[in-house]
């Protein structure tokens, strides 16, 4: 037990990697809300391209969904670096992490948008049009707001675990929570500052964990309108 | 002299008084056992994975430690170099044996063998490039291990030569940062920075900064008997010229004359760092 806290609560390596690992846990919250932002957005988006079924497009949409769901984030991250570059294109840690993420979520996002609008009733569409609804008024006003509804307990899990990702971005010398954690502890040579990052990453997931299952709540069954 | 002298009795009585440690080193150093040590892979020509797993210097050097201590036979486990204190902590190692520079803040919490090898900073720099001295550095990216002691040389100098710290997991990623234009140079060991030059045209070392660092394997605290017993393994290592000849094989020059290599250090420990034992000794060897 002695053991333990010296090595994970030792108070004067904790005090001293503070500073440092709070610096990282700013750019990981950065980090992690821009992934959502970017990943959901650009899956509803990929959603409702393939609503309007254009083969072409369609194929394209279905090619990206299953490449980015089936590569490993940290594979996504590493080739945008290290790769890219040989072909003149240099991405900041930061860009290429969001990027990468927010990639692998818009993936998930329209792969979840897609199926909950095809969960409901093809009568819907026929409904609407029969009483003149054209077919970007049904979308938007009749069939999207019932899909997101639908959508949104599965966007959440999987947004939180992508945006936990955001570790991964220390391969490419991302300067977040747990990366400058491991900085200091091997410089100190005592893993206390893993704790540290352990204890940012409760502090900023907890509430976002929490924050979700509201939504569901709030959203997510139906209010019978 | 009369504190120093007390200090040293004391410690005596105390080894002398507890049996429980030789006991506990067995248990966590079971001489029946392969020898399981940790290292971060990746680092030529210390250690890379080859077609027959570990190669290099340090694989050919604890193979041999291994044999000398009678264990069975020698377990390598790869680790990040960012886990290697936290596994050595864990006891999932008995100890390191990666290129681990030997420092004050370290030996605060862990106890080193020995000097094994000199070293310094390593600037490597893209083949068309000069690198002069540290000012050439203002205004550049410099890419570091993460945690290594280039990390810790990077981040104190960085104000004062003008430069940004990019930390990667492993060094042929820092590599890569050189040659995608990511970093100016990379830092890294001198033996380390001097073998990828040479196998790599698109790079050269810029800069070479010897500073009196050394490496050495580093052990829990209370391993103090083991590491002892080690360290006189090494000690043998260096008087038959086993370790001069691992250095021919691997960096293909003969090692500097008088560095850490070929020097058997008085006591066990490295002098000048906590946790040396100042008992001078006469190694062994068969």
């Amino acid at each position: 037990m002695d053991r333990l806290i010296e090595n994970y609560l030792n108070a004067q390596v904790l005090a001293e990697a503070f500073p440092k690992v709070l610096d990282g846990f700013g750019v990981t919250v950065a980090v992690s809300l821009l992934v959502i932002v970017v990943g959901i957005s650009f899956g509803l988006v990929l959603a409702i391209l393939r609503v309007m079924n254009v083969k072409v497009i369609n194929a394209f949409i279905v090619a990206y969904v299953d490449i980015f769901r089936t590569l490993p984030q940290l594979v996504v991250i590493i080739f945008i670096y290290f790769a890219l570059p040989y072909v003149d294109i240099n991405l900041s840690p930061f860009t290429t992490t969001v990027l990468a993420l927010g990639a692998v979520l818009s993936a998930f996002a329209s792969e979840i948008f897609w199926s909950a609008i095809k969960a409901l009733p093809r009568g819907q569409w026929d409904a609407a049009s029969a009483l003149g609804f054209g077919f970007f008024r049904t979308l938007f006003s009749i069939i999207l707001p019932q899909a997101v509804r639908l959508a949104i307990p599965l966007l959440t899990n999987r947004a939180i675990a992508i945006s936990k990702g955001t570790a991964l971005g220390t391969a490419v010398s991302l300067p977040e929570a747990l990366g400058q954690a491991q900085s200091v502890t091997a410089i100190v040579a005592n893993p206390s500052p893993l704790t540290l990052a352990a204890a940012f990453y409760l502090t900023f997931f907890i509430p976002l964990v929490v924050a979700s299952r509201w939504i569901e709540h709030r959203y997510g069954r139906g209010h019978g309108h | 002299m009369f504190s120093k002298f007390s200090r040293f009795g004391a410690a005596l009585i105390v080894s002398a008084l507890v049996v429980g440690p030789s006991v506990a080193q067995e248990a966590d150093h079971p001489s029946d056992k392969p020898l399981v040590v940790g290292t971060d892979f990746g680092v030529a020509p210390w250690m890379i994975r080859g077609a027959s797993g570990a190669e290099g210097f340090g694989a050919d050097l604890i193979n041999e430690i291994g044999k000398r201590l009678g264990r069975p036979s020698v377990e390598i486990v790869d680790i990040n170099f960012s886990g290697l204190f936290p596994a050595l902590f864990a006891k999932k190692i008995e100890f390191t044996v990666n290129p681990l520079n030997i420092t004050a803040e370290r030996a605060e919490r862990m106890l080193f063998s020995e000097p094994l090898f000199a070293t310094g900073n390593g600037f490597l720099i893209k083949a068309n490039a000069e690198m002069k001295g540290f000012e050439d550095l203002k205004g550049k990216a410099i890419a570091v291990n993460r945690g290594t002691i280039s990390d810790t040389w990077a981040t104190a100098n960085a104000e004062k030569y003008g430069f940004e710290v990019q930390r990667y997991d492993t060094f042929p990623d820092t590599v890569q940062a050189v040659i995608t234009n990511r970093a100016f140079a990379a830092i890294n060991e001198i033996p380390t920075v001097t073998y990828a030059a040479s196998r790599n045209k698109a790079i050269k070392v810029g800069y070479n900064d010897f500073n009196g660092r050394n490496f050495g394997y580093a052990f829990r605290n209370e391993s103090g008997e083991y590491r002892n017993k080690v360290e006189a393994v090494i000690e043998c290592l260096k008087l038959d010229g086993t370790m001069r000849k691992l250095h021919e094989k691997w960096y293909g020059s003969a090692p500097q004359e008088g560095s850490a290599i070929d020097t058997v250090y008085i006591g066990y420990g490295a002098p000048g760092f906590k946790g040396f034992e100042p008992t001078p000794h006469v190694p062994e060897c068969k």
